[in-house]
């Protein structure tokens, strides 16, 4: 009986030893498992999940999954010839969209960055467009695409006939509109708020001093303004490599497979065809991966270029 | 000076031009959403005679939209509030809390934002299906705070950092314990950022597309979105309806942006900058 | 602040208990079955979102008749999702083990695929069956046991204005060199012989059933029977691509910008003479024009007469999640579309066929022909070609009347597709 008080006692001083320990064990518990309890079910264990079956033949028709080793992945690898389409025309509009609208987001947030009185409405203006769903943006041009350009090629704008939905050759461009479209508002903002950070007296320096004033921009500005370029391509590196409801909302991937991109192809291979879930899962693995290369990469390289300036 | 003048007009003209692109079209929207189906064929361009507001009131009966409303507004709700919530908390404690553990616990947490949504959709809608909450607009709400739940960590245990400890060490002092004092003192001080994710959310889970037509069964679950998307296979290119439909759901965001847009661009401007 | 803090947490907490509560509501009812509760819900899927009205008003008449017989309120989750996306959604839920209790599936398409798979219920014993028509019967039957109760019975192969072939004096073609005379007439008296509608991409898919039926049907009569042991090949079919070469050179102008919609708009308004189409448009084209003279004729794939037949199909039909927590109900509510009063003005609304002798209007119009077709003999069952094979010919097929992929391109993409879909059993 004394022995086992003792030994309780001694129990009660160590714990009091480490009660302030535990008691930060507890408040950090306390802050962070919410947190954790939301992410563990819905990102962690699917993704653990989707890992899983990417090594699996999991379909919607037959009941028993098989584990098949790296099969999934060597299909699609070597034996998946719309994947590799897909996953092409996915770079290609990649490419194109973080070119283009950064340029284009750059170009309207510096001619922003002069206007006084107008700034405020402007910025408005060029943002509206992400207010609006991606999958009802798409909706919209589609009305646009199928009626209101053709009446209005009838006003002298021959080049506005176009199949813009339909003709295979055209149907990537119009994508690329929309994506432009909706997207180039949002990045303007970022490059705005950069703008302001560079002093004033270099931005008069630049308007003033008209035939320089391009020079000014590349050895000044941009190098002042880098961390936002950072950022603004990341976004919308990320973005377009993701690239989906638009061209659902457009296209569908058509007509045939013109315009499939490869979140699409993904898509498509787990919810129609053969429901192959297994496999898509795998192909969507390949999709990080690659996504998580370049974005690594694009992140390295251009903070070594922010530390340099 | 005279230069200045004309490149300011040349700046100016420029800056009018794209907004115009910009704007263009939801103005053909908004006009031939007034329109019957004759005039949208035969003068798309032009303002619209007689004011079709059947085609409203047709596309109003066909969704539920108030239902629909509702149901957006129950799962942005409920995803806002427990990302702004969990996120702050776990947030605020990690930037706290100095050493390898918690450096380790908040690149877990980041290295997530790089996953597509392509890569989990699928055993993420048997995950919702085995714990029952697949198919309500409550259990699509909860999902989205997993989901939603790193970025806001991130954006949070930044904005920490700029704030003194002082200030909780004084809380300390008078005899608060942890809870208390994050609620009463580091809550408030993180409003502007909280706000910021809040933004950045809204945007995100009122539009969002594909989780929600995985998850929602019932059609009088549909979020507003995915209404419309119903409506567009429906109708057929009956385009009055379609393009009223299309109006419909815009105006609540568009409405919100026009009251809130110091918030919202600031927000944004705010958020990839501390990203 | 603090408010706001209090109010988040409120909500989130409330959420949280809301969430849980929800969850013992519904294993609750599972547990219950169908037996002591007065007060039911069946979740019903069907994939034909333009018919809702009709499908809602139905149903109401289902839950009135069933009150006063059995004193038990049943009401209805009903999911009917646009078209593009009413498959996946459907496999989704089947295969989460979230199946809707009643749910429309493809007769000749899901039937094997779903019955392998476990999904569907025996419905041999109910009182519809004794009724069915032999054909229709045929379609959902499979090993003896009946699996679903069709609702859209289809007779098909093209759609043809008999106003303008009179007036022409064209004989309906039975071969395709006859096909050609035809398309040579009208394009002489610029009449464009054919709607192009490939912006749907089950438009252009028809042709598949539509050749290797009839191909089955006459020259290669074990070719799905070797089709399943992998040993076959799409590409034994001669002049696969004949006929829609033909259609593809000789119809309306950019066809992937036009839709069912607009193409049954077109044909309705006599901007071409035929389209390759089912009568499933027809409610659409009458909208459009309802004094449109058409009839549907088989369509030749080659120059033997004998090939020259009428696609007879089951679509739309109704099937009970083996799963279902309310089976017996479910199955009532089946039988009660096929055999109660209402079914036959459900029937005439919808512009379907008769599948039961319960049925008792008469056929369409446009039909008279295709039926006589059907009654000499000449048609066959809509082919079983695999659902993934149909849905990759829909994207091929539209490669290929874009001019992008060759013929063996998408006959091996088929044949690639066919032989994976034989590995998942």
């Amino acid at each position: 009986m004394d022995t086992e008080l003792a030994t309780a006692k001694t129990k009660s001083n160590t714990f009091r030893f480490n009660k302030a320990k535990k008691k930060k064990c507890l408040s950090f518990l306390m802050f962070l498992t919410p947190a954790f309890l939301f992410y563990a079910l819905f990102m962690l264990i699917p993704l653990i999940g989707a890992v899983y079956y990417s090594f699996t033949n999991w379909n919607a028709a037959s009941q028993a999954t098989r584990f098949v080793g790296l099969s999934n992945y060597i299909e699609a690898f070597t034996n998946d010839p719309y994947f590799k389409e897909s996953m092409l025309l996915t770079i290609k509009y990649t490419a194109i969209v973080v070119i283009v609208q950064n340029v284009l987001a750059l170009l309207i947030a510096l001619l922003i960055e002069y206007r006084n009185r107008t700034r405020n409405l402007f910025r408005t203006v060029f943002f509206m467009p992400n207010m609006v769903s991606l999958i009802i943006s798409a909706f919209m041009w589609s009305f646009i695409f199928t009626i209101v350009l053709p009446q209005l090629s009838e006003y002298g704008l021959s080049l506005l006939d176009q199949g813009w939905l339909g003709n295979p050759d055209v149907a990537f461009y119009s994508i690329i509109i929309v994506a432009i479209w909706r997207g180039t508002g949002y990045m303007m903002i970022i490059y705005i708020a950069a703008l302001q950070g560079v002093p004033v007296h270099l931005k008069e320096a630049a308007i003033i001093d008209g035939a320089s004033s391009f020079q000014n921009f590349i050895h000044v500005t941009i190098p002042m303004i880098m961390h936002a370029i950072t950022i603004c391509v990341f976004l919308t590196l990320n973005e377009a490599f993701k690239v989906f409801d638009v061209v659902y909302g457009l296209t569908g991937g058509g007509p045939g497979r013109s315009t499939q991109v490869v979140a699409l192809n993904i898509f498509e291979e787990a919810f129609s065809g053969n429901f192959r879930y297994g496999y898509a899962n795998a192909k969507s693995m390949i999709l990080f991966v690659i996504i998580l290369i370049i974005t690594i990469v694009q992140v390295y390289v251009m903070k070594g270029k922010e530390v340099e300036s | 000076m005279k230069k200045t003048r004309l490149s300011s007009i040349f700046n100016l003209v420029i800056l009018i031009a794209f907004g115009a692109l910009s704007f263009f079209p939801i103005y053909m929207v908004v006009i031939n959403s007034f329109k019957s189906q004759d005039q949208i064929f035969n003068s798309v361009l032009q303002l619209p005679t007689t004011l079709h507001f059947t085609n409203y009131t047709e596309a109003f009966s066909q969704i539920n939209i108030v239902q629909a409303l509702w149901n957006s507004l129950t799962v942005t709700g409920i995803g806002i509030a427990g990302i702004v919530l969990f996120g702050s908390m776990a947030g605020y404690k990690l930037a706290r809390t100095p050493g390898k553990l918690s450096q380790i616990i908040f690149l877990f947490f980041m290295s997530s934002m790089l996953i597509p949504f392509h890569s989990i959709m699928i055993t993420l809608t048997r995950m919702a299906n085995t714990i029952g909450i697949q198919g309500s607009t409550v259990g699509l709400g909860i999902i989205y705070i997993g989901l939603g739940v790193s970025m806001s960590i991130f954006l949070t245990a930044g904005f920490v950092k700029t704030i003194p400890k002082e200030l909780e060490e004084a809380a300390k002092i008078d005899g608060a314990n942890e809870m208390q004092t994050f609620i009463k003192v580091i809550f408030p001080l993180l409003s502007p950022i909280l706000v910021t994710i809040g933004i950045l959310n809204l945007l995100w889970i009122w539009n969002d597309f594909l989780l929600p037509l995985l998850m929602l069964t019932n059609v009088n679950d549909y979020t507003i979105i995915l209404s419309v998307n119903t409506l567009f296979g429906e109708y057929n290119n009956d385009w009055p309806k379609i393009l009223a439909s299309l109006v419909i759901t815009t105006i609540p965001l568009i409405t919100a942006y026009v009251f809130l847009q110091k918030y919202i661009l600031d927000g944004i401007a705010e958020g990839a900058v501390k990203g | 602040m603090k408010k706001l803090f209090m109010i988040l947490f409120v909500i989130t907490t409330l959420v949280l208990i809301v969430a849980c509560g929800n969850d013992a509501d519904t294993s609750e009812t599972t547990d219950e079955g169908t037996n002591a509760s007065d007060d039911v819900e069946l979740k019903v899927f069907i994939d034909q979102p333009r018919f809702k009205t009709y499908y809602e008003d139905f149903l109401d008449g289902f839950t009135e008749y069933y009150e006063e017989e059995n004193g038990i309120t049943v009401r209805f989750q009903l999911e009917m999702p646009g078209p593009n996306e009413a498959a996946q959604i459907l496999q989704t839920r089947l295969s989460s083990n979230d199946s809707p209790d009643v749910f429309t599936l493809h007769a000749l398409n899901n039937i094997p695929v779903y019955d392998n798979a476990g999904y569907l219920e025996d419905l041999s014993d109910l009182p519809f069956v004794e009724n069915l028509l032999d054909a229709p019967l045929n379609a959902v039957t499979r090993d003896e046991k009946v699996l679903a109760a069709p609702l859209e019975t289809l007779y098909w192969g093209y759609l043809y204005n008999v106003d303008i072939f009179e007036a022409y004096d064209l004989e309906v073609p039975e071969t395709i060199s006859e096909m050609e005379t035809v398309v040579e007439t009208l394009s002489e008296n610029d009449v464009t012989p054919f709607i192009r509608s490939f912006q749907e991409r089950n438009i252009p898919q028809l042709f598949l059933p539509l050749v290797v039926g009839a191909l089955a049907e006459t020259e290669n009569p074990d070719f799905f029977e070797r089709m399943d042991n992998n040993d076959a090949s799409l590409k034994e079919f001669e002049g696969f691509f004949d006929m829609m070469d033909i259609q593809n050179e000789h119809g309306t102008d950019r066809p992937f910008e036009i839709d069912g919609a607009q193409g049954s708009n077109m044909f309705a308004n006599e901007e071409a003479a035929m389209w390759v189409q089912g009568p499933w448009y027809a409610e659409s084209i009458l909208a459009s024009n309802e004094a449109l003279n058409f009839r549907v004729a088989p369509l030749p794939i080659n120059d033997n007469p004998e090939a020259t037949l009428i696609n007879a199909s089951v679509s739309t039909s109704l099937a009970v999640s083996k799963d279902s927590d309310h089976k017996e109900i479910a199955k009532d509510l089946v039988n009660y579309f096929l055999e109660s009063e209402a079914s036959n003005a459900l029937f005439q609304d919808l512009l379907f066929n008769p599948v039961s002798t319960k049925h008792d209007f008469e056929p369409f119009p446009w039909l008279d022909e295709a039926m006589e077709y059907v009654e000499a003999g000449r048609s066959y069952q809509d082919p079983p070609i695999p659902n993934a094979v149909k849905s990759e010919s829909e994207r091929v097929f539209q490669t290929y009347l874009a001019g992008s992929d060759s013929q063996d391109d998408v006959l091996e993409a088929l044949d690639r597709t066919w032989e994976q879909s034989l590995a998942l059993d």
